[in-house]
């Protein structure tokens, strides 16, 4: 299982999938066309460090989503609560996005993982 | 591939346009990806250069243009596709409006959609974007139906469409979303 190191571009998020820190990081934002091509290969990752024991950290910082990037954001979240693995979910938002800090919210609400809103500076 | 690009000439879809408002921005024919992005980029470039406009308010007005131009792409392939960016001075706020055709059936659910979105609260507009969100249910293009609620909670439900006589059996459908400035 190799690392995923895919950098960020006006329409998709820079990705880092650490296989050794057990890491998943998004950042930037998430707003391509066709969302499931683009996370289809991050979710099967995800599927395979999760059949592994050790606690899995999800780090999702990001400026701007699409409606159909959250649908895929809520998988890879989903896949993680249902293989019972052990997980913290760090949600970071700026100062003053409200919009983000609601969507944080509903996340945390729906996915049954522990989860962080953090503030950021913007 | 820019079929027809146009600024400041308010020509296009004046029937949808408020009568005062400047058009910032306004493209007519075919949406492809690259035609999204240059959109895009160009409108994010504008809200960059406009002092009156916050980032939280730049955010939204980027996020409303990214769903409606995304939604061309999927659900049009023809030239009567269209997308306007304009500006109310007077009333301070900013408009986003899209055009595209659509037959009688899509049309009788893009209606009721609407008039459902247009009577709940904002805080039941959340728990509805919610339980879409939850639902493992997804359109062929994977946002579930979720792009007119997030239209409708962007503009504090000041989102309005008009159906209006096209060819081929067809209807035009205009979709207008308002953002005003983020009241403190």
């Amino acid at each position: 299982m190799d690392n995923i190191f895919i950098p960020g571009t006006s329409k998709t998020p820079e990705v880092s999938f650490i296989v050794e820190a057990r890491t998943l990081n998004l950042s930037g934002r998430s707003i391509p066309e066709n969302s499931i091509e683009f996370y289809s290969s991050l979710i099967a990752w995800t599927d395979t460090l999760c059949n592994s024991e050790g606690v899995v950290e999800v780090n999702i910082n990001l400026e701007y989503f699409n409606t159909s990037s959250s649908k895929c954001l809520m998988d890879l979240l989903k896949r993680i609560e249902s293989s019972n693995v052990e997980a913290q979910v760090n949600w970071y938002y700026e100062e003053d996005d409200e919009d983000m800090l609601e969507a944080g919210e509903d996340y945390d609400a729906i996915i049954d993982l522990p989860f962080k809103l953090i503030i950021t500076g913007g | 591939m820019y079929s027809e690009i146009k600024k400041q000439q308010p020509s296009l879809s004046q029937y949808s346009v408020a009568q005062g408002d400047v058009v910032i921005f306004s493209y007519k024919g075919v949406f492809k990806e690259q035609t999204s992005s240059h959109i895009l980029n160009w409108i994010e470039r504008y809200l960059k250069s406009d002092p009156t406009v916050t980032r939280p308010e730049s955010k939204k007005i980027f996020k409303a243009a990214v769903e409606l131009i995304q939604n061309l792409i999927h659900h049009s392939s023809t030239s009567d596709t269209s997308f306007v960016f304009s500006k109310s001075e007077s009333e301070n706020r900013f408009s986003l409006i899209s055009t595209n055709l659509v037959d009688t059936k899509q049309s009788d659910e893009l209606v009721s959609a609407l008039c459902a979105i247009k009577t709940i609260s904002e805080d039941e507009l959340r728990l509805l974007k919610k339980s879409v969100l939850e639902n493992d249910h997804r359109s062929d293009h994977g946002g579930g139906g979720m792009g007119l609620l997030e239209l409708a909670k962007l503009s504090n439900g000041n989102i309005e469409s008009e159906l209006l006589p096209a060819h081929h059996d067809k209807l035009l459908f205009c979709l207008s979303v308002h953002l005003k400035p983020i009241q403190d």
